[in-house]
């Protein structure tokens, strides 16, 4: 986060020295035509006037890069602003952990950094998971529906549904279907033993490039809710 | 003059801050399928420097064992070879492992092209926390995933 905020800064003030600069070179520009301006035209050599008229013009070409490089560091700062309110998101989350803090998790059972039991820390985790997953359905539930896509994604399901076969994961079937602007929340049906790590790694669709998911029991029957994303 | 120095601090400022704008990558490795891979349903075999799904899809796990950044990870790719009588296009996943239990959020990328060695660009999911991460590969039968390469914004 610190690393991040300076980064910002750092962006913030870059923008604000050229935004300064820009409106410093064009008081300038102004205060030198107003000059010029009382002086008879005779008093000024050819010369003079292509060198002003040259000066002028690679101003405004130096103006006009500063305007463009000024651009791409607000893009860049949008960028990061994105990456810091992602993070604020996970702030519940646990915050990285180092080897060896990885390593103190492992032989003491215990999370060193947020100090919980193994526990706790995993009731934590499950919790945050489900969080995430909530906020990403609410996300979904709020978009538009899209009846082009919804087609597309039939036959990207079909070839999951292909796969999953071929790869002996047991019955597994596709109970449920919603396709919206941008987010597909599909419903797998499946037996209660089955690996769900595999079963993760194998759902991926294409025409979109992220899965959010869910493991639940509906009185009984197992299931996985899975939020396809564009 | 006023202009001409005006113009030698702009074109000043400008440099300075194209300088400090172009990207740069505090990490940049690639980790071999052949030394760092293995199928953790369906087989594969060594063929020609990766691994190669024979006899079914096969998934493929890579454990990533460097220490990556949530907010800094920037590009994963998975560089492989899709077989194209397989019929159906290979992929790549990868996960944060910080989050212990069952994956939750995943970020993939298909491999397309049917007739050369690719790059497959892996996208990250939204929730990926620093740690360590896996990828893990569905391969059709002659598919072959050859590396994991890594990059990693300062």
């Amino acid at each position: 986060m610190i690393k991040n905020n300076i980064l910002v800064s750092f962006f913030s003030s870059l923008v604000t020295v050229s935004l300064s600069f820009l409106v410093f070179s064009y008081i300038h520009l102004d205060e030198d035509e107003q000059n010029d301006a009382g002086k008879p035209h005779s008093a000024r050599s050819l010369a003079t006037d292509r060198l002003t008229e040259n000066t002028i013009n690679s101003m405004k070409d130096s103006i006009d890069d500063i305007l463009i490089s000024q651009q791409q560091l607000l893009e860049k700062n949008q960028v990061l602003q994105q990456k810091i309110a992602q993070l604020e998101l996970m702030d519940n989350y646990p915050s990285s952990q180092t080897q060896s803090e990885k390593n103190y998790t492992t032989q003491f059972n215990v999370s060193s950094h947020i100090n919980m039991t193994q526990e706790e820390f995993d009731g934590a985790n499950e919790n945050n998971r489900s969080e995430h997953f909530e906020r990403v359905k609410e996300e979904f539930l709020l978009e538009q529906y899209d009846s082009a896509w919804a087609s597309e994604m039939d036959s990207s399901l079909a070839d999951v549904t292909q796969r999953l076969k071929a790869l002996d994961l047991g019955d597994i079937s596709i109970t449920n279907k919603d396709c919206r602007s941008s987010s597909c929340l599909v419903e797998f049906s499946h037996q209660d033993n089955i690996d769900q790590s595999v079963l993760s790694a194998t759902l991926a669709a294409a025409g979109t490039s992220e899965i959010v998911l869910k493991h639940i029991n509906d009185e009984g029957n197992d299931k996985t809710i899975v939020i396809y994303r564009r | 003059m006023t202009a001409i120095n005006n113009i030698i601090s702009t074109k000043s400022i400008l440099i300075i801050t194209l300088l400090f704008s172009t990207p740069s990558f505090a990490e940049d490795w690639a980790i071999s399928a052949t030394g760092s891979c293995a199928p953790v349903l369906g087989n594969t075999i060594t063929s020609g420097g990766g691994l190669k799904a024979s006899g079914g899809t096969a998934v493929v796990r890579c454990p990533l064992t460097r220490e990556v950044g949530s907010n800094t990870i920037n590009n994963v790719y998975a560089r492989m070879k899709r077989n194209s009588a397989s019929g159906a296009d290979p992929f790549c996943n990868i996960i944060s492992t910080s989050h212990y239990g069952t994956p939750s959020n995943l970020g993939y990328g298909f491999a397309t092209d049917t007739t050369a060695n690719q790059s497959v660009s892996i996208s990250l999911p939204t929730q990926y926390s620093s740690g360590y991460a896996d990828v893990s590969c569905v391969l059709n039968s002659g598919d072959t995933l050859y590396g994991i390469r890594y990059r990693q914004d300062n």
